[in-house]
Parts: C-alpha cells; sequence; structure tokens
C-alpha cells in the first residue's frame, strides 16, 4: 500500500455515501449529498482536463511529427472555432446549432450509413467463410428481424410475425437478462473490492 | 578381462594359463607356495606367525587402540599385510620397549592414546635402521626434500607433479608406491604397517582445485542447431512486402454493388413520394407510453433526457416526435438534461423542430439545464438535490427559485426527481440506459410516488431494455423502440408525419437488405461451389 490516506478516504467517503441510501439519520443522507456534489464537480473538472490534454497532444503532433501534422492541424482549429464561437455566441445560438446540424450530425450519421453497408456485406460472405450451423441461424434470424421490422409491402405473413415476436421476446430478451444479471454481479463485487481497500482505482495501490 | 602378467619375462599373459606363453615359466603358485614366498622375503616363518596373535607382536599402543575399537564395537582396525611385519624389522624407538622415546619434551602422550600424531620428518629423528628396505629409504629420502610432509601417507592420483616425478625416477620407488595405495604407511612410527590409521581428512594438505576448460565444447548436430536458430532470428528484422492488393478486387466489387443497390431502393419511395406501405399494427408496449401521457394534466413537470449519439438522430426524431407532440398537447411544463456532452445541444435543437408545430419558448414553457457531469454519481446527485446540481440553465440563467430569484416556471415545485410526473429517456446506449433504470426505479416504485419513466430508444436497444418493462414491478412503465416503436405511437395518436416519411424508405431499405444478405450470401457460397471443377471438389472430400 502506496498511501494509506487515499484507501481511508476513498472507503470512509464510500461507506458514508452507502449508509446514506439505508440509514434516514439526516447528517448521513446531507453528508451524502454533499459528497455527490463534489464528485460532480470533477468530473467537470476531469472533463476539462481531458480537453486541454487533447490540445495539447495535437499541438505536440502538430510540431513534432510531419506526417500527422495536417490531421492534428484540422483537430485543433475546429476546437479553436468552436470553442470560440460557441463561447462567443453561446451554446443555443443559430450559428452554434448551425455547426451541431450541419457538420455534427451529417460525419455521425454517415458512420451509421457506412456501417449499413458493411454489415450486410459481412452477412453476404458469412455463409462462404463459415457455413456452419450457428452462421446459418445468424443468417436467417437476422433476415426475418429486418423482412419483420418493416411493412414488407403491406404483405401479411402471421408466421414470420409470430416468429420475430417470439425471436425478440424470448431468446433475445433471456440473453439480455443473462448480461444484466452477469454486470450487475459484477458491479456489487468490484463495489465491495472498492469498500474493502482491495481495488485502488485512484492511485493507491 | 584381467590379464596375468609374467614375473619372469613381465608380458601379459590370459588369466586361465599356468605358464607363460612367451618364456614358459610359470605363472601361478599353489597357495603354500605363495605363503611360504612372502614369508621367506620378509624374513618370518610360517610357524613363528601362528604362535603369535597380532595382539602379540604389535607395539603397545597399537594393542591398546586395537582393543579400544573393540571395546566400543566398531569394526577391528584392519592390520593387514602390517601383521607380517616381522619383529626384527621394527626399530627399537617403535617397540613397546622405546615407548618413552616417542613421547615428547612436553610430556605429551604417544601416538594412538588420543594425542595427535606428531609430524616425523626423516632427517630430525628418523633412526638409521639398516633394517628398512632399500626403496623406502630412498622414497624417504626423496619426499624429505620436497617443502612438506603429508600427514597422510597414502598415495594420491592427484600427487605433485614433483613428487611423481621423483618417484618415477627411481624405478624402484614404484613399489612403495603400490604399497602406499595399498594403505601401507611410508613414515613416522608406523612405517611398513598397513591400515594402521585410518585416513583423517582434516589433516591432509589442501590441493589446488582441478582446472576446467572454459571453452564451449560444441557438436556438430548443436553447431548446425545454432545456425539454424540464428537464421530463424536474423529472418524476422526483416519486414517482408505484402503482397500486392488489386486495385479492384472482388470486395470492391461486392461493396459497391451493394451500396448502389441499398442507395436506389431506399431513394425510390423518397423521389416517388410514395406513402402507400401501412403502419405496423398495435403494440402494447408504446400503446402503454401513449396512456400514461394521456394521464398528464395542464402544466405538469416533465423531465426530458437527451442521452444519444448525434449520428441517430433521424431515428430519434421519428420515435420521439409524436410523444413529444402528445406530451406538449397536454401542456406539459418540460425539464430537459443530459448525461452525454452533446445531449444538451441536442435537445436544443430538437426543439427547435417542435418550433414548427408548437409556440413553445424557452424559459416559459420548456427548460433547459444542460449536462450532468459525474454519470451515476451526477445522477443521484441531480435526484437528490436537483437546484445544487445544475442551477443555470444552458444559457447561463439562474434557473431555479431562491430568495431573490423568482424561478423559471418550468421548475416550480421540484425539489426532487419524484416531483416530477413522468420522466422520458431518450437513449441508445445500454450502459446508459441501466445507469438510469437502475438509480431511478427504486424512487418511483415507491407507494406514495406517482411519476411514470418511459423510454424511448433506438431499435438496436430494444431486447435489451425490454426485460424491465416485463419485470414485476415493472422498473420501466413504457417503451417506444425506434422508428417502429414511433410509428406505432404515431398510428395510436394520429399525428404521425415524420414516421409517415420514413417509413415507406424504411421498410424498402429493410426489404432490400434482408434479399441481399439472403440471395447474395447463398450466391456467394453456392455459386463458386458449383464453379469448382470435379476433380478439386474430390481434392476436398
Amino acid at each position: 500500500m502506496r498511501n494509506p490516506v487515499y484507501t481511508a478516504i476513498a472507503i470512509a467517503v464510500g461507506l458514508v455515501v452507502l449508509a446514506g441510501y439505508f440509514l434516514e439519520f439526516e447528517l448521513l443522507v446531507n453528508l451524502r449529498i454533499v459528497l455527490l456534489e463534489w464528485a460532480t464537480i470533477l468530473v467537470a473538472v476531469a472533463l476539462l482536463v481531458g480537453v486541454i490534454n487533447l490540445f495539447t497532444v495535437h499541438w505536440r503532433k502538430m510540431s513534432t511529427e510531419p506526417q500527422n501534422r495536417t490531421n492534428s492541424a484540422v483537430l485543433i482549429i475546429s476546437m479553436m472555432l468552436t470553442l470560440g464561437l460557441v463561447g462567443w455566441f453561446g451554446p443555443t445560438a443559430p450559428i452554434s446549432l448551425w455547426i451541431f446540424n450541419h457538420i455534427q450530425v451529417p460525419i455521425e450519421s454517415s458512420l451509421f450509413a457506412i456501417l449499413s453497408v458493411v454489415l450486410i456485406m459481412a452477412g453476404v460472405r458469412l455463409l462462404r467463410r463459415k457455413p456452419n450451423l450457428l452462421s446459418i441461424v445468424f443468417i436467417g434470424t437476422a433476415v426475418v428481424i429486418l423482412l419483420m421490422s418493416g411493412p414488407l409491402f403491406g404483405i401479411d405473413l402471421p408466421a414470420l410475425a409470430d416468429l420475430r415476436t417470439w425471436i425478440g421476446e424470448v431468446p433475445a430478451v433471456a440473453g439480455a437478462r443473462g448480461i444484466l444479471l452477469g454486470v450487475t454481479l459484477g458491479i456489487v463485487a468490484a463495489g465491495l473490492r472498492i469498500l474493502m481497500g482491495a481495488d485502488r482505482p485512484y492511485g493507491g495501490s | 578381462m584381467e590379464e596375468i602378467i609374467c614375473p619372469h619375462c613381465g608380458k601379459p599373459n590370459s588369466p586361465s594359463n599356468k605358464f607363460c606363453d612367451y618364456c614358459l615359466g610359470q605363472l601361478k603358485q599353489s597357495d603354500e607356495q605363495i605363503s611360504e614366498a612372502e614369508h621367506s622375503e620378509i624374513g618370518i616363518g610360517r610357524d613363528d606367525l601362528s604362535e603369535q596373535t597380532p595382539e602379540e607382536y604389535g607395539p603397545d599402543w597399537l594393542k591398546n587402540l586395537q582393543e579400544e575399537h573393540s571395546v566400543k564395537g566398531e569394526e577391528p582396525i584392519d592390520l593387514g599385510d602390517g601383521l607380517s611385519t616381522p619383529s626384527e624389522m621394527i626399530s627399537d624407538w617403535m617397540s613397546g620397549d622405546e615407548e618413552e622415546s616417542l613421547t615428547t619434551e612436553a610430556g605429551e602422550s604417544p601416538p594412538g592414546e588420543g594425542s595427535q600424531v606428531q609430524p616425523f620428518l626423516p632427517h630430525d629423528g628418523f633412526p638409521e635402521d639398516d633394517g628398512l628396505p632399500d626403496w623406502l629409504d630412498d622414497a624417504l629420502l626423496d619426499r624429505s626434500e620436497q617443502d612438506g610432509f603429508e600427514a597422510d601417507s597414502r598415495v594420491d592420483p592427484a600427487i605433485e607433479g614433483s613428487e611423481q616425478d621423483a618417484l618415477q625416477k627411481d624405478p624402484d620407488a614404484t613399489k612403495p608406491s603400490q604399497g602406499k595405495l595399498g594403505e601401507l604407511e611410508s613414515a613416522g612410527p608406523l612405517a611398513g604397517l598397513k591400515g594402521a590409521l585410518s585416513p583423517e581428512p582434516g589433516i591432509t594438505r589442501p590441493r589446488k582445485p582441478a582446472a576446467y576448460t572454459t571453452k564451449l565444447r560444441v557438436t556438430a548436430t548443436q553447431r548446425a542447431h545454432v545456425d539454424l536458430l540464428a537464421s530463424i532470428v536474423e529472418d524476422e528484422g526483416h519486414t517482408k512486402p505484402l503482397p500486392e492488393r488489386k486495385a479492384i478486387s472482388q470486395r470492391h466489387v461486392l461493396r459497391w454493388v451493394i451500396t448502389i443497390i441499398l442507395l436506389i431502393a431506399i431513394s425510390w419511395p423518397i423521389v416517388t413520394s410514395s406513402q402507400q406501405m401501412p403502419f405496423p399494427a398495435y403494440e402494447e408496449v408504446s400503446a402503454e407510453v401513449s396512456r400514461l401521457v394521456s394521464q398528464l394534466n395542464g402544466n405538469s413537470p416533465v423531465l426530458f433526457v437527451f442521452d444519444y449519439e448525434p449520428g441517430l438522430t433521424a431515428e430519434f426524431d421519428a420515435a420521439t416526435t409524436p410523444v413529444m407532440d402528445h406530451v406538449i398537447s397536454r401542456g406539459a411544463l418540460l425539464t430537459l438534461v443530459s448525461i452525454s456532452p452533446s445531449g444538451p445541444i441536442l435537445a436544443e435543437r430538437f426543439m427547435g423542430l417542435m418550433q414548427a408545430s408548437h409556440e413553445y419558448k424557452s424559459g416559459e414553457q420548456y427548460v433547459n439545464l444542460g449536462y450532468i457531469p459525474g454519470g451515476a454519481a451526477g445522477l443521484v446527485s441531480f435526484f437528490d438535490n436537483p437546484q445544487n446540481t445544475l442551477p443555470y440553465t444552458l444559457d447561463g440563467v439562474p434557473a431555479w427559485e431562491t430568495s431573490t430569484n423568482k424561478g423559471l416556471p418550468p421548475l416550480t415545485g421540484i425539489n426532487e426527481i419524484t416531483d416530477y410526473e413522468m420522466v422520458v429517456l431518450l437513449v441508445d446506449d445500454p450502459d446508459t440506459a441501466r445507469t438510469w433504470i437502475e438509480q431511478l426505479s427504486p424512487r418511483i416504485n415507491e407507494p406514495d410516488v406517482l411519476t411514470s419513466f418511459v423510454l424511448i430508444t433506438s431499435a438496436q436497444l430494444e431486447p435489451i431494455v425490454l426485460p424491465y418493462y416485463d419485470s414485476s414491478p415493472p422498473q420501466v412503465n413504457g417503451l417506444v423502440a425506434g422508428l417502429r416503436g414511433g410509428a406505432v405511437y404515431a398510428q395510436i395518436n394520429g399525428n404521425g408525419d415524420i414516421a409517415r416519411k420514413y417509413w415507406d424508405a424504411f421498410g424498402m431499405g429493410t426489404f432490400t437488405a434482408a434479399l441481399l444478405i439472403l440471395v447474395g450470401g447463398l450466391g456467394y457460397y453456392v455459386i463458386p461451389e458449383l464453379m469448382r471443377s470435379p476433380q478439386v471438389q474430390r481434392k476436398g472430400k
């Protein structure tokens, strides 16, 4: 244990916040609220530090790495321009919304559009690369869900519709429940380890 | 097989021979002949020996030593051939009568009585006895010339070179060497006796350690392996050029074909302005949301959470617009927040879209409180104490009522999360959805809380959040999933312009995608199989 003070503070804060959920003492509840507000402020500061770090890294790249100079320059110029305009006019100003609507939204939407083509191509090639039972089941499920998610030109296929409903409510939900249970157990275990000092993500180990 | 050396000519003979093959001399003698020859050689007859026991003809201290070993139960000292030492050959100083002469001036006890054997040097005390054989005399003289005296009289193979040389120079010296190997004492008071003293490591002279070569001896096979390994390691350092990729490969063609087919399929309903495809059938999970919204009264506070990526804007626009239309039509006052950094601007954008049909003004009918940092911790902080967590609007205006500030109408009477009548979460990420559900559900499931919690998600998230809706008690009160959910909701409430606009293109796109995967996959697999020559197919089998 490099610094037991960090560990002691983390465990004490965790126990106070946890106890504030179960014990209705005014002191504990107020203490929990204050600690959570501090955490919120600290995370906001961390976000700011992250932005500054991003700027610093790309500034260094632009200065020292000629091959990455263009990309880093584009990032820094975009960042400074957006920061200046939004900071000056405000986040709800028309110019700020214009930047968002005409640059960020189309770029990210294009990525999803490309993803659809790539996924279809992967589905086409799947049987060629791995012609086994699981591949056939995967392809069959995808085709049924895709067909029955849309209107299908008004054609009524009750069997396929029931199959789509069954897939969505039984196997998919069963898998999702398993994932959620696993995640929940993992979170409980991680929380207990931090409370006991076994894990020290704050740098005390 | 051992050989017998002829005592006459010195040549080796088979052990079965009685006579030498070279000189025809007698090789073996009978036991009696051997015994007599030995006894005659040392000058004592068998009769004399038979009359004397070892205890009788040895010196007193040797007798005592023998008795001591017998008493202790140890194996008696093997006197061996030493017992055959003739009494005439033992000098006076060695006999029991001369015991006093062995005692040192300091009065030390004689050897064999627990005292350490003193080094015995021939030049200061070795008796000038004519009875000693010449070979013993010479050997002792040679050894006295060396720089030390070995208490251990046995000849060691690792004896120093000078000592060996001295022995080799004199052929007679080989005799005592053999005698020493046979534990024959060559110096001191026990000279001529065999096995009288056991060797003691503590009194041996330390010798130089054996020298080993530092050169690595490598066989030809090992050398070949080393060369092979070296060549492999050397090859690893060299980059091999990748095979050149074709400018237009089969994959490129396939990718472009899929893209063009999809574009044509999606564009066709837009170009033709076709809106013929029927809306989906009634779904309970979406209808439940409509029922909850219908229960809102005028000026009911409703919290909208915008936590999705800007890339999914189109899908969320189509799914959220019917719900928002319905909520606004009920006259609810809206609060907008987000736990993702791009959420506040998404909320502002969406409210801008809604201005086309509803005149909702910021600060009057709705308020955008912006970004809640801190993930789950920030959420809990906002639930417990929203005034301190988000004190200002996105424009920097103080939002909450204080002693100096009137506060904004949508936030009037809001002190914690359960003061809202409805919470609507727009989310596309499973972790974000789980965080909200885990933190909010325990609070709204209290008996005296009337807050309802509904989700508007992307289609990909529907299976993940459906278990929360199906649980008992439900942790989520309703769900609108993707464009399909928005279309269902629009059909229920009759206000689905955006969903109607997207629905045909969406239907064509999903149908084409399914067809491409089905037909393309089968064709991509079956056609090459059919094109393979029968010979290759047989090889594959």
